[in-house]
């Protein structure tokens, strides 16, 4: 008895202060991390919990993090600012009575306007990598750092989306960045 | 909620990068294209592929276009997202040779 609650001791300090699995679901990060929408078992990522609270997060880290409009649901996202850095204002992506809007004349729709904004103190601004169907900073404001669970290391689940991202920052030099991005089919 | 916070026009971006958040002077002061390094971060605009929706049974096919955001991280760990500057630079640039 006392063997089990030491091992249950020992599973909750682990998952609660180094790493733990979590689930993912909706198309927000695509084609960064899989959708689960006809596969039945959502995807499954390593995230690192020492970066809870936003300890060594950086511009370009995956994170995850307490929704600040839907409590106690989390939620997962690329940092774009840290606090003091500036960031490009972008209008936000389409919403579900867009689904059949195909054509964006008045480009409404993740828009890059000429302001910026400077991020507060103890916040981050995250978007989403499928930034036309993303709801993220640039519709809840900054994200409070104290809001952040970790920092997502790599993708386990499913086995042929598996990938790691590592401790390295994704920002890359745009000299050595081999060539320009590619279109992307899922 | 975080409360609201102004925003600035892009061609104010040295005058905001000189000073910090405080309000008083950056020193020593950053010149963003002479000390910070140029960077990259790649989105992508997903959406499904409108000519093969509709097709029964089989999985829509889902285009990823991508969309480059550009940076400058200076020495002292500022990130500077510059993607409408370094544009809109292009544009004075050409608007005075022409």
């Amino acid at each position: 008895m006392l063997k089990c609650a030491q091992i249950g001791l020992i599973g909750h300090f682990f998952i609660k202060y180094f790493y733990c699995i979590a689930s993912t679901s909706g198309v927000s990060m695509l084609p960064t991390l899989p959708h689960h929408y006809g596969r039945g078992f959502p995807p499954l990522l390593l995230v690192s919990m020492r970066h809870r609270y936003g300890r060594d997060v950086a511009v370009g880290d995956i994170i995850v993090f307490e929704h600040p409009m839907q409590p106690r649901q989390r939620a997962c996202k690329r940092i774009i600012g840290m606090p003091g850095d500036l960031v490009c204002v972008v209008t936000p992506g389409k919403r579900d009575e867009d689904v059949g809007k195909e054509e964006d004349p008045s480009k409404e729709f993740t828009t890059f306007r000429d302001d910026m904004i400077r991020v507060p103190e103890g916040h981050c601004w995250v978007a989403g990598d499928n930034l036309d169907w993303s709801r993220d900073s640039r519709l809840f404001g900054p994200l409070p750092l104290a809001l952040v669970y970790g920092k997502v290391l790599a993708v386990i689940f499913p086995f042929q989306d598996a990938k790691w991202f590592g401790w390295r920052s994704a920002l890359r030099d745009v000299a050595g960045s081999g060539g320009e991005p590619q279109w992307v089919s899922l | 909620m975080a409360p609201p916070i102004p925003t600035f026009p892009v061609p104010h971006l040295p005058l905001e990068t000189s000073t910090l958040p405080n309000g008083k002077p950056r020193k020593p002061a950053i010149d963003l294209e002479r000390d910070c390094a140029p960077k990259q971060l790649t989105q992508y605009k997903c959406n499904i592929d409108p000519k093969k929706k509709n097709k029964e049974g089989k999985k829509p096919l889902i285009v990823c276009l991508p969309v480059v955001r550009f940076y400058r991280a200076c020495p002292d760990g500022l990130h500077v997202e510059t993607t409408v500057w370094e544009a809109w630079k292009e544009r004075i640039k050409t608007a005075e040779k022409a």
